[in-house]
């Protein structure tokens, strides 16, 4: 066991696990004394869903740009991104934005502009207009709302992906069907299923995981010496003997598992470690976290669902027009997604993207170079199962708004959510009750179903 | 207690689909005079069963009234350890023994329910130095920092901070225990803007509407909390209005605050009530004022009263909810979650809900039905909370007696833990269960953060060396059973003790520190 610790102080590498961690006790066999993990699960090559969330809410509009619509230069003065449209405002000279293919209305940021050659093939696939149902323009609920899958639901607390595995799981699943790559598991992977997230904690982990092991898990006899004088009733074999509200011992054991699925699913990481990339990732956190998963997803260890975060599109000031901030956070997002999709090769036949943000912006700008909280926004897929060439959503023009000042909301994101879990994993979330509610399908049809061998 | 064989074997058989949360379905395997089957379940398998058992239990009418008290009466010290625990966040270094001298758990309960009776000087002291804005009058906070942008963030870190430094050094840690628990009941949330006045108004909230009501009554807490204006912004009823009123508070007031949701009252009822609220503000120097001219006239006819128009209406509408008797039962049971079980004996419920009704919500008598039940210190309930990340981390600064200059980093750390005080994202307030927290990722930040402290990483903690001397021994033996008695309550596992051995062999008390705070008995309660 040696390599296991040896990888705990040197991988960065931790484990979250879900409160009913103890789910996943079984679904992973070790053979005695041997790190090698031995897998009931047959069939490793599995669909992946990424999702990449940009945090703060991003400029939809800064995006994917309407140049082909007089209102845009009307709306945005200091922001504006030029494409050559021949339209009142518009101005031949500083391209901000490059017409998407021989669109005459749209246009994408160019710092996105390798982008491009994806959306020409069908590959890459914008949505516009989608987002909540729900009025919040807080980024704390929106966000919350959108990874829980639950709109205006405080009562649903869990995330749509872990209620993904949590619905799916069997009884012997591979150990990283989930993960973030973050510090936090993000609330999309929130849930009663054991979802890794990495972590930069290196010292002295080993401390933690010999208190946590499995090992002692299955030692309960011996574990608290007088279990029986205590009533605890963990060694009774009687099952019938059911208490009442939750005992210490319960307690304890719910904290150990929860750890000790920590502890195992760094062990299954472990296997990845030395797994190549076959790409150069942008320096950054976005570029690492991708790093990670890619590294897993060529692993064939059977991850189906993963989370990385890109922070700080709250542009309410220092927006920027072609060369500014957004643009320049745009390029290095396309960047990114390049690599990865460069790392993952013919993967990307059962390996999607999925960018999104909790909700776009003003489509006023707000005279501080920046825009404010709005309601619809963008989302952009990414994967070779996708049935791109059009722009998805309902879109009918600037002068269609929101109270006067958002983008509408005609697509909620439930529905890309659905039908992406729906293409990439043959499920049916509605009957799955993945998003209480929520009943609508077939709604974009974005996607073909992914074909796994 | 028994119960009948039937009820038996009804429970044996249901097996729960998911624990916690989403999609609660019951499924039973078999019809009730089924047999079981034969199969031996693993441990495994049978600690499962239990939990989800448990955990759907409340929701199951054929669940037992009674808990099945079972296992010998708590020991004296034992009794000690659970009242610091459970009514406090933790014992400090040598506490325990302490409270066994002088006058054992009832000594100290009666003391804790008395708390202008306890000696807080020294925290008064520091609380008092280091944020000088908690004494200043509504009035005074808005003339030093409404519309101060930089001012406001200050005061937004420090809040937490002030919170957090009077739970680990007050004396009166039940009453900083039940400041916790109301401040999540009525949860306000601290935005990081000027344009939103609760900014700052929030440490007017703590110190006039939480701190002062926690040993009063609920109707005092409910009125005072309803009329401040950090609520009224916070749920906007101070943008309610005659023909445009406002339903959010209406409605929280209702299903987060009093009623609980959907016990007894309909959407019609929502509505009426938001007609009673309006017109319910503050004025330009934030004291509460009543504008008639917004407020919609007419009686309103709201669970099944008639209430007249005007402020008065308000005040009859909240003190019908503070007196209500699912109120009563709706409170009882949270506050048996939080000091009893994540899944209170609902017969224990019963009976605090009934002292509630009976003293007209009179908030130490409601404790005190708590803490004297049977359930209470029934061994069913020892250690059988797991820790918030709020109580684990004043738990573990109270624990290694660190000096704590500053308590910006644990904050900090408290965010990563999912828990960042007055920062809520819900009206809900922060959940106590142990589901609620066990998925965070907790477990690892708390590693970390035991094994920072105990290495004095944390910026503005010291444990001092003075604690580590403590244990200091020629015997490891004697080191690792003196650490293991102070600082996991005596309750080491053979996990503790396994990791406790090699480390423990080298005197590395530190090291040792960070195990059991980090260890599974550690983040029990």
């Amino acid at each position: 066991m040696t390599s296991r610790r040896d990888f705990l102080k040197a991988s960065g590498l931790v484990v979250m696990a879900g409160a009913s961690g103890f789910m996943g006790l079984d679904q992973f066999i070790y053979a005695q004394d041997d790190p090698t993990p031995v897998k009931a699960d047959g069939d490793r090559q599995k669909a992946t869903l990424v999702t990449i969330f940009l945090r703060g809410g991003a400029d939809a509009l800064h995006v994917f740009v309407p140049y082909g619509d007089p209102l845009y230069y009307q709306y945005r003065k200091q922001l504006v991104l030029h494409a050559n449209a021949p339209v009142k405002g518009a101005n031949k000279g500083d391209k901000g934005a490059v017409p998407i293919g021989e669109s005459p209305y749209w246009a994408i940021n160019r710092g996105m502009a390798d982008l491009l050659p994806l959306i020409k093939d069908g590959t890459c696939v914008p949505m516009m207009n989608v987002g909540s149902p729900d009025p919040t323009r807080s980024h704390f609920s929106a966000q919350d709302y959108m990874e829980r899958g639950a709109p205006g639901q405080a009562g649903v607390t869990t995330g749509w992906l872990n209620r993904y595995l949590e619905t799916t799981k069997k009884p012997f699943d591979a150990p990283l069907r989930g993960l973030s790559a973050k510090t936090l598991v993000p609330r999309a992977l929130r849930g009663n299923y054991p979802v890794l997230a990495g972590n930069n904690h290196t010292e002295e982990m080993n401390l933690f995981e010999d208190l946590y092991s499995r090992k002692n898990l299955v030692n309960m006899d011996a574990r608290d010496g007088g279990a029986d004088a205590k009533g605890s009733s963990l060694d009774d074999a009687n099952p019938n003997l059911t208490k009442h509200g939750l005992t210490a011992d319960m307690t304890r054991d719910i904290i150990a598992a929860s750890g000790g699925n920590a502890v195992e699913r760094i062990k299954a990481l472990e296997q990845v470690e030395g797994t190549p990339n076959e790409a150069s990732y942008p320096a950054g956190e976005l570029g690492e976290q991708l790093r990670t998963i890619a590294r897993v997803i060529k692993a064939n260890v059977g991850l189906e669902v993963a989370q990385a975060d890109y922070n700080g599109w709250d542009h309410h000031s220092n927006q920027g027009g072609a060369y500014g901030r957004m643009s320049q956070m745009l390029k290095h997002l396309t960047d990114c997604v390049l690599a990865f999709r460069q790392d993952m090769g013919q993967r990307m036949d059962r390996v999607m993207l999925l960018v999104m943000t909790e909700f776009g912006r003003t489509v006023h700008e707000n005279g501080a170079d920046g825009t404010d909280h709005g309601r619809g926004g963008f989302m952009l897929a990414v994967g070779n199962m996708l049935k791109g060439g059009k722009i998805y959503g309902n879109w009918n023009g600037l002068q269609d708004l929101d109270s006067g000042r958002f983008q509408p909301v005609h697509t909620d994101f439930r529905a890309v959510f659905a039908e992406s879990l729906a293409g990439l994993f043959h499920v049916d979330p509605i009957k799955g009750r993945i998003f209480p509610g929520y009943n609508a399908r077939g709604v974009l049809e974005f996607m073909n179903p992914v074909k796994l061998s | 207690m028994t119960f009948g064989g039937g009820v038996l074997r009804r429970m044996a058989v249901l097996l729960v689909a998911a624990v916690g949360g989403f999609m609660p379905t019951v499924m039973a395997f078999g019809a009730d005079d089924q047999p079981l089957p034969k199969r031996q379940l693993s441990d495994e398998e049978l600690l499962r069963k239990r939990i989800a058992e448990s955990l759907a239990g409340l929701r199951d009418s054929r669940t037992p009234t009674l808990q099945t008290l079972r296992g010998p009466e708590l020991s004296d010290r034992e009794k000690v350890v659970h009242v610091l625990n459970r009514l406090g966040f933790g014992p400090r270094p040598g506490e325990v023994d302490d409270v066994v001298k002088h006058g054992g758990w009832q000594a100290w309960v009666k003391l804790q329910l008395d708390p202008a009776k306890i000696d807080d000087a020294t925290c008064d002291r520091v609380v008092s130095q280091r944020f000088p804005w908690a004494k200043m009058s509504i009035g005074e906070l808005q003339k030093n920092y409404e519309g101060d942008r930089e001012n406001i963030r200050n005061l937004r870190s420090q809040l937490p901070e002030y919170v957090l430094t009077r739970a680990v050094l007050s004396n009166r840690q039940f009453m900083e225990l039940m400041c916790d628990f109301w401040r999540n009941h009525f949860c306000v949330d601290q935005p990081d803007t000027q344009e939103k006045s609760r900014s700052w108004t929030d440490a007017d909230y703590e110190n006039q509407v939480i701190r002062p009501h926690v040993f009063g009554t609920f109707r005092d807490m409910l009125i005072a909390s309803a009329r401040h204006p950090a609520m009224l912004e916070y749920l906007d009823n101070k943008l309610s209005r005659a023909n445009n009123w406002n339903e959010n508070y209406a409605r929280e007031v209702m299903e987060l605050h009093t009623l609980g949701a959907d016990r007894g009252y309909g959407n019609s009822d929502v509505v009426e009530l938001s007609k009673i609220l309006t017109g319910w503000g503050y004025d330009d120097t934030y004291q509460f004022a009543f504008n008639a001219d917004w407020h919609q006239p007419g009686f309103k006819y709201w669970l099944g009263m008639k209430v007249p128009a005007g402020y008065a209406g308000g005040v009859e509408a909240l003190t019908t909810l503070a007196n209500h008797p699912n109120t009563a039962q709706f409170i009882a049971e949270k506050l048996c979650r939080y000091l009893v079980n994540d899944n209170p004996p609902p017969e224990l419920v019963r009976r605090v809900a009934s002292v509630f009704r009976q003293s007209g919500g009179d908030l130490p008598k409601v404790y005190w039905a708590i803490i004297s039940s049977r359930e209470f210190m029934g061994r069913d309930n020892y250690r059988a909370k797991f820790k918030t990340p709020f109580q684990f981390a004043v738990s573990a600064l109270r624990a290694t007696g660190a000096k704590l200059d500053s308590a910006a980093q644990v904050c900090h750390t408290l965010e990563k833990m999912g828990e960042p005080i007055y920062n809520c994202p819900d009206p809900t307030g922060w959940r106590d269960q142990a589901e609620s927290w066990m998925d965070a990722g907790v477990l690892t930040t708390r590693w970390q953060f035991a094994w920072d402290l105990a290495r004095g990483s944390v910026d503005g903690v010291t444990v001092s060396e003075s604690f580590f001397s403590r244990y200091k021994s020629d015997k490891p033996e004697q080191t690792e059973q003196k650490m293991i008695e102070e600082l996991i309550g005596g309750d080491a596992g053979d996990r503790e003790l396994a990791a406790l051995k090699e480390v423990a062999s080298n005197g590395d008390v530190p090291r040792m520190t960070s195990i059991l705070l980090g260890s599974p008995s550690f983040q029990q309660r």
